[in-house]
């Protein structure tokens, strides 16, 4: 399978036998009902196909914050938000599975008490169409392409589930930078609702990155106004930028530069961006992960709020919407 | 200036001057020629460049005009723009619309400019832009060049505008082409011509050597100037070109030169060396020396020269022997001629004597003692005239020696032997000069002749004998000059003319051979003989003799 490194299977070793959350645990599941998606159709599939954006299988922080990354770290139930979508945390005992990394990725029940389904799980690369995924047959597809949301939502037998707000798209910039950039909370709106092809909400309220754990250096040195940055490949990003390009007066930036996601820290330590429009995890990641990233002295403007949406094939099995934006397979018996 | 060198010039100016005008010529030819077909390329690209712009901004009105139609006709853009709905599907329009329609700019405007779809620029919707449509519907033929804003920075394109009336209200739609540069270097036909844009200068009257566009700079907000899509030649290649004859001249004039230079001296010098040869010959030709060799194998005009001069010399060595022939009968005759009138002279009185005799011994046999006795004198005078005679002609031919001989110790014993009371003999001797190259023999009856000779031209009164002796001072080779001067009567004209000829003599005893034989013992020497005279004051005679 594409883009699963060799070391996957040490990695997964250790998640399951030191890490693990729950596995073999027995009891009461206590689940929020707004969280909970029960099953559709029956009967109820022993083995499930689900289709993640990218990418994979990367060991650092960034991989595990990816959806396809935090889809695999909840099912192999490592604790990257350990609550589930209404801020409660999970309780133990829901099963979790291993990891078996072969011709394809395999996600075996650890438990075989907790009637977990086998998940084999397929990672969609760069201009794969997700309507395609669906067409397939694939029984979960996480998207937030709108297309692919309006297509399924035509198909009567699949079911469309919201999953929880996941990501913050901020402004990374200059403190007068962004006192020349950041939106009002009427322009966020219209960020949210006419700038992006997203399912979005104007980021309001306070986040974790204002805490007094993750306070960053506030030295800096300031850089000439020369584009916005985003990381190839964004399209909410790129959108994001364009806007607040199109609205900024004449000493604004003048013009979105792309980057590879692995270039744009070298992009902005060099200062060859005067800002960038970054997507940051609206959970708290462990030990502030992300921040290192930015500039000191840089502030973070939230701007929108975005989700992704889980298209449902009958005969899914019922599962739990988490805090961080995933799914959570759980026991067939459980609702 | 030698013959060589004139011809060397003369080949070099032959071969440089044509190569010179010839180099001239070639790069002002070539000059002009390319000049004329860069101007000409030059139009053809104008002209190629004007079609392909008319094209473009006919193929943006059609596409943007189509556009219009089927936006005036959508019902969604009515609802959009009339109650606020499917805004995402007019926001969304443009940015699918213009790839679609391949242009690379489109958005659509209300009346007041404010944006409500841009392909370019999707996210530039609700901007107040009302500038660039004015700009574009107020330029030539509604054409313009206009430079915008977009995500990725600015873009240049060929935009024009068109408009519709949706529910009584007026929308324009701003469509465009990429100015594309690459585009327009694609239609240049090679470097020798170069395309350039110049932005923002001011309305000129048209150029024939541009096009001019009217510009709007959306990015600074104007205002209209215009463009100048201007065609130059590239001088580049017309300079490599003419550095590139400049550079073939430059080798070919010192080849030429050095090839003239080596052909002029090879033909001069087998032109003048056979003519120099030709000179030294002639320069020996003398008439005792007609024994050069100047006949020729070649066929040229040298050849014919020298054959020339080989027949001439051949006609003047036949001439001269049959001179010489002449001369030798002509001297052989009158030496017969004297010999007889001599021998006669010398005969007369003997046969005078003997008719007297034999008279007296006819008629008077006892006188003939007497008579005898009486006569006897006159006998033997007259043999002792022909004993001399025949001395005389026997010097006629002298056996030379021409080892040294010592001039000064011989003048002394002549000086001495010829003096007398009447007749001074003054000797002035060079000590340098006291040896001469000559049989001593005929060196002596040479200054025997010639002190003898100045004593009778003193004809018995006192006068003065000098003999001297100098160097010859500038000749080729060391000789000594002998002098015999006289105080005497000296020679008029016609007895100078006939000095040395044999037999002639102005005195009563003498026998006319003194001169002549000095001058051919002179010649038999190897050296020469002079004479100055003037009458009544004396002669002077010189010898000159090559030197010990």
């Amino acid at each position: 399978m594409r883009g699963i490194p060799r070391r996957v299977p040490a990695l997964l070793a250790c998640g399951l036998a030191a890490c693990g959350a729950g596995a073999g645990a027995s009891g009461p599941i206590p689940l929020s009902d707004a969280c909970l998606v029960a099953s559709t159709g029956l009967p109820l599939r022993d083995s499930l196909s689900v289709a993640l954006a990218g990418p994979l299988g990367a060991a650092g922080p960034q991989a595990w914050s990816s959806p396809a990354g935090l889809f695999l770290a909840a099912q192999l139930g490592r604790d990257s938000s350990a609550s589930d979508c209404a801020g409660r945390p999970l309780a133990h005992g829901l099963g979790a599975f291993r990891l078996i990394a072969g011709d394809s990725l395999l996600l075996v029940p650890g438990d075989t008490g907790h009637a977990l389904p086998v998940i084999r799980i397929q990672v969609m690369t760069p201009g794969d169409d997700p309507r395609d995924w669906v067409d397939r047959g694939t029984d979960v597809v996480l998207t937030a392409d709108p297309a692919t949301l309006e297509y399924a939502a035509r198909r009567g037998e699949l079911r469309l589930v919201p999953l929880a707000w996941s990501s913050v798209y901020v402004l990374l910039s200059s403190p007068e930078l962004a006192a020349l950039l950041a939106p009002s909370v009427e322009r966020k709106a219209e960020l949210a609702r006419d700038a992006i092809r997203a399912e979005a909400q104007p980021a309001e309220g306070s986040y974790w990155w204002e805490r007094a754990e993750c306070a960053r250096p506030a030295a800096g040195s300031s850089v000439p106004i020369a584009g916005l940055a985003t990381v190839e490949g964004d399209p909410v990003a790129r959108a994001l930028a364009e806007r607040l390009l199109a609205i900024s007066p004449a000493s604004g930036p003048r013009r979105v530069l792309s980057y590879p996601a692995a270039k744009l820290d070298s992009v902005l330590a060099l200062g060859a961006a005067a800002a960038a429009i970054l997507a940051l995890p609206r959970s708290a990641p462990r030990g502030c992960d992300g921040l290192t990233r930015i500039p000191a002295g840089w502030t973070l403007t939230p701007l929108v709020e975005t989700r992704a949406t889980a298209v449902l094939r009958p005969g899914v099995p019922p599962l739990l919407l988490t805090a961080d934006g995933t799914i959570r397979f759980v026991s067939r018996t459980a609702p | 200036m030698s013959f060589r060198t004139r011809l060397a010039l003369a080949l070099i100016a032959a071969a440089i001057v044509p190569l010179a005008v010839l180099g001239f010529g070639v790069r002002r030819e070539l000059t002009a020629r390319v000049e004329q077909q860069a101007a000409d390329r030059r139009q053809a690209l104008l002209a190629v460049l004007k079609a392909d712009l008319a094209n473009q901004f006919s193929l943006v009105r059609s596409r943007i005009h189509s556009l219009a139609a089927g936006l005036a006709a959508d019902n969604r853009f009515r609802l959009a723009v009339r109650e606020g709905g499917e805004r995402r599907w007019l926001l969304d329009w443009a940015p699918e619309a213009m790839p679609a329609s391949g242009l690379a700019v489109l958005r659509v405007q209300d009346a007041e400019g404010r944006v409500l779809s841009s392909g370019h620029f999707r996210n530039e919707f609700d901007r107040l832009d009302p500038e660039l449509p004015a700009a574009i519907v107020s330029a030539h033929a509604g054409e313009a060049l206009v430079r915008l804003r977009s995500p990725d920075g600015e873009l240049l394109a060929l935009a024009v505008v068109d408009s519709f009336r949706v529910s009584g209200r007026s929308y324009r739609i701003v469509g465009g082409l990429p100015f594309d540069s690459t585009r327009v270097t694609a239609l240049v036909p090679s470097n020798e011509l170069m395309v350039s844009l110049e932005l923002g200068g001011a309305p000129a009257d048209a150029d024939p050597e541009e096009i001019g566009l009217t510009y709007y700079d959306g990015m600074a907000g104007g205002p209209v100037s215009t463009a100048r899509l201007v065609v130059r030649h590239n001088p580049a290649l017309l300079r490599d070109l003419q550095r590139g004859v400049n550079r073939w001249m430059a080798v070919a004039a010192p080849l030429t030169l050095l090839l003239a230079l080596a052909l002029a001296m090879s033909l001069a010098s087998r032109v003048s060396r056979p003519l120099a040869e030709l000179a030294e010959k002639t320069s020996r030709l003398d008439l005792d020396r007609l024994n050069e060799d100047f006949s020729s194998e070649r066929d040229d005009e040298i050849g014919a020269l020298g054959n020339l001069l080989a027949a001439m010399t051949n006609r003047l060595r036949a001439s001269t022997t049959r001179l010489r022939d002449a001369e030798r009968r002509a001297a052989t005759g009158e030496l017969a001629r004297q010999i007889n009138h001599d021998v006669k002279n010398g005969l007369a009185p003997i046969r005078h004597v003997l008719r007297h005799l034999a008279d007296t011994a006819a008629k008077s046999p006892e006188r003939l003692a007497a008579v005898f006795g009486e006569r006897r004198a006159t006998l033997e005078s007259s043999v002792s005239y022909l004993e001399d005679l025949a001395r005389n002609y026997a010097r006629l031919a002298p056996a030379l020696d021409h080892g040294p001989s010592d001039l000064a110790a011989l003048l002394e014993e002549v000086a001495r032997g010829a003096r007398t009371d009447a007749v001074e003999i003054a000797v002035r001797l060079e000590p340098e000069v006291t040896r001469v190259r000559a049989d001593a023999v005929v060196l002596r009856r040479i200054v025997e002749n010639l002190v003898s000779n100045a004593v009778d031209a003193l004809e018995g009164r006192p006068g003065r004998v000098t003999l001297t002796t100098e160097p010859v001072r500038g000749a080729a080779e060391p000789l000594v000059r002998l002098a015999v001067a006289d105080t005497g009567r000296g020679m008029s004209a016609e007895e100078l003319r006939r000095a040395f000829d044999d037999f002639q003599t102005t005195k009563p005893s003498g026998t006319g051979l003194g001169l002549s034989v000095v001058r051919r013992l002179v010649g038999d020497l190897g050296g020469s003989l002079r004479v100055e005279t003037r009458p009544g004051q004396g002669s002077t005679f010189s010898v000159e003799l090559p030197a010990a």
